[in-house]
């Protein structure tokens, strides 16, 4: 720097202006006597004036902590009037709040081409704390990343422009087997991934660091690595691109996936077994009943045959056997036709289509229409919604507990059926609940005979019936058919009941079906 | 006892059921000249030669056709026979132990005429044979022979 300062040229005050008002230093004209006449708004900020308050009763005097103030005065301006200029510490003391600030100070003689001050000193201070604060602030953000590094459970290793690796956590180090000093300075393609990618990943590392973009940035991206003792490892990687010392670095999160990758493998692995399995099961009960079907049918043609053709021939008894093996085999067939029928309700006929609760509900209720005029019956139907489901399957449904609320009536009442429906919303519970989301609660009341509350799981069970066939008819297969559809719709059926009373069955059914081939949203 | 006026083909391998239409039949009073044919093959065989010429084997103014046969089943045997031009004009029944939905749609989509599920009984089916007769060859106009 120049001894003194000197202005030849003229300074306008816009000028002025721009320079002093963008600079955050304390910027101050003032006579050779220490009377101000210019500060920079920097300045007025750290002595407390406001903007536009005149500086005509201050000294400088009155900008300083009195140590400070004297220093400058005895060394300071003896120096500047011998070399021009002077460098040192001081306190600027806040006019308003009497807070004391340490600051950098610079002092020169500046001389001025006319005007009645020729001479005058020009005095910039610079924050020092601001400064400090800004070091501190590096510091500690440094031995932050430092701690997040070293504390990371996943490996993260830091490569430079060059290509070349930086950092290398502890996690890296137990990861890959390799110690931090020994793959500094390498390249991460020729010690982590293996050859077959190397090149490929370098080409990558390296159109990434010059363009600053790449096919990986900000993804992760699924990649095989190599430890040290020669395993190979799945891994998930990201990329994050930085500026480091004016140049592009690029850190690489690494997370080992080998236990997710396993257990992925094996759930995909159960998943096929159950499908398979299920699969077989289904195919099996319906081969079964398809195939025992005939030679039944044909055991209860030609007995009816023989009781058509040859029944006066038969004695009594000849003909009491008849006629028990005529219902012993009937009952036979209707059991087949029920597990034909369970079988082939499955949870891959995914025909899902908007199925209006209240139109399917009125015509299972006109099909029953006769069964309910004989039982002197009445069936009331609330305001059902619309869900997306299998058509055949939910009127099937409806159909077996409506069925069901008639069938099992008290001998001196006749049945009153209730069927309402409404929207829910259902919160995940336990497992195996449904899982959260709309549904779609059906309830079905009946003032029937009712059951024990030990039966209200048993009564869904294949082929389960709580009364002799002589009071109440049936297979015992519409309750395990009704669990099944609703089942197969990602839902709950259950049931309550006071025995002698009556009984509700409750069906729990999302209002909407995933993975839908119609796709249409009730 | 009337002179049989029609003729009747069964194309089923089942040795009983056989037996129970032809009971069945008897039964009902429908006394037909009956055929039978054990699968989807012997069916076509049959119907070409009919085609063909002569009178023997005669042309039959019903097929009962049974779905479930070995070889070239029921299905395919009424595929080929409905897309030849030739024979499309029999009436062709299913008669099947099968009420699968797939079943029935999969026949008439096909252009079979009926669709019969076997009954159960004896009675039953005396009661589908009087009710196919009467509807076959005393209601219907069927197609003439040349």
């Amino acid at each position: 720097m120049s001894e003194a300062l000197e202005i030849t040229g003229g300074i306008t005050d816009a000028a002025y202006q721009v320079l002093a008002g963008s600079i955050s230093d304390f910027i101050c004209l003032a006579s050779a006597h220490g009377e101000p006449f210019l500060l920079n708004p920097a300045g007025r900020r750290m002595v407390g004036l406001e903007e536009e308050e005149p500086l005509g009763s201050l000294s400088l005097h009155d900008f300083y902590a009195e140590d400070s103030w004297k220093e400058l005065r005895d060394v300071g301006v003896p120096a500047v009037n011998r070399v021009g200029h002077w460098e040192g510490r001081s306190q600027l003391r806040n006019l308003k709040t009497g807070t004391l600030l340490a600051v950098r100070t610079l002092m020169h003689r500046v001389r001025l081409p006319q005007g009645e001050r020729p001479t005058v000193l020009a005095i910039l201070h610079r924050d020092d704390e601001e400064a400090s604060r800004l070091r501190a602030a590096l510091v500690e953000a440094q031995a932050r990343k430092h701690s997040i590094l070293e504390s990371s459970v996943d490996p993260i290793i830091t490569v430079n422009h060059q290509g070349v690796i930086i950092e290398f956590n502890r996690a890296a180090e137990q990861a890959f087997g390799y110690s931090r000093e020994k793959v500094l300075g390498t390249r991460p393609s020729d010690v982590l991934f293996p050859p077959s990618m190397s090149a490929e990943h370098r080409r990558r590392i390296e159109r990434y660091l010059e363009a600053g973009e790449g096919s990986m940035l900000g993804r992760r991206t699924e990649v095989t690595v190599n430890r040290a003792n020669g395993e190979v490892f799945p891994a998930e990687l990201a990329m994050v691109l930085s500026q480091e010392g004016g140049s592009p670095v690029m850190t690489l999160f690494v997370r080992d996936i080998s236990l997710r990758k396993k257990g992925e493998e094996e759930q995909a692995r159960y998943a096929a077994e159950l499908e398979r399995s299920n699969r077989e099961l289904e195919q099996f009960a319906y081969v079964a009943s398809h195939d025992l079907q005939e030679p039944l049918r044909k055991i209860r043609t030609f007995g009816d045959r023989l009781e058509v053709k040859c029944g006066g021939l038969l004695d009594e008894t000849a003909r009491d056997c008849v006629e028990r093996m005529q219902k012993a085999a009937a009952r036979m067939q209707e059991l087949i036709e029920g597990l034909l029928m369970f079988s082939r309700i499955t949870s891959r006929a995914r025909d899902f289509a908007v199925v209006d609760l209240a139109v399917v509900t009125r015509e299972v209720v006109g099909d029953l229409e006769a069964q309910i005029e004989r039982v002197g019956g009445r069936v009331e139907v609330g305001n059902l919604p619309k869900i997306q489901a299998e058509p055949l399957q939910i009127r099937q449904l409806l159909q077996n507990l409506t069925a069901n609320a008639l069938k099992f009536r008290r001998p001196d009442e006749p049945p009153v059926v209730k069927i309402d429906g409404r929207y829910v919303q259902r919160r995940a519970q336990q497992p195996g609940a449904p899982p959260a989301g709309e549904q779609c609660r059906i309830t079905v009341e009946d003032n029937g005979i009712g059951f024990e509350e030990q039966y209200r799981e048993r009564i869904f069970g294949l082929f389960q019936r709580l009364h002799p066939r002589d009071e109440y008819e049936g297979a015992g297969i519409g309750l395990a058919l009704c669990r099944k559809i609703v089942e197969c719709h990602g839902g709950t059926i259950s049931a309550r009941s006071t025995p002698g009373k009556g009984s509700v069955f409750e069906v729990l059914l999302p209002v909407r079906q995933g993975g839908t081939r119609r796709g249409k949203q009730p | 006892m009337k002179k049989p006026s029609h003729t009747i083909l069964i194309a089923d391998d089942d040795e009983d059921d056989c037996l129970l239409v032809q009971e069945a039949l008897r039964e009902a009073g429908q006394e037909q000249e009956l055929r039978v044919v054990r699968d989807g093959d012997e069916l076509l065989g049959y119907l070409r030669r009919a085609q063909d010429g002569g009178q023997d084997p005669p042309r039959p103014d019903l097929v009962l056709l049974d779905l479930k046969m070995p070889g070239k089943d029921g299905r395919q045997a009424l595929r080929e026979l409905k897309a030849d031009p030739r024979l499309r004009d029999i009436p062709i029944v299913v008669l099947t132990t099968s009420s699968a939905r797939d079943d029935v749609s999969y026949c008439y989509a096909m252009g079979v005429n009926s669709y019969v599920t076997k009954p159960a009984s004896f009675r039953g089916m005396v009661e589908v044979m009087r009710t196919l007769g009467r509807y076959w060859f005393e209601i219907v106009e069927l197609p003439r022979r040349e």
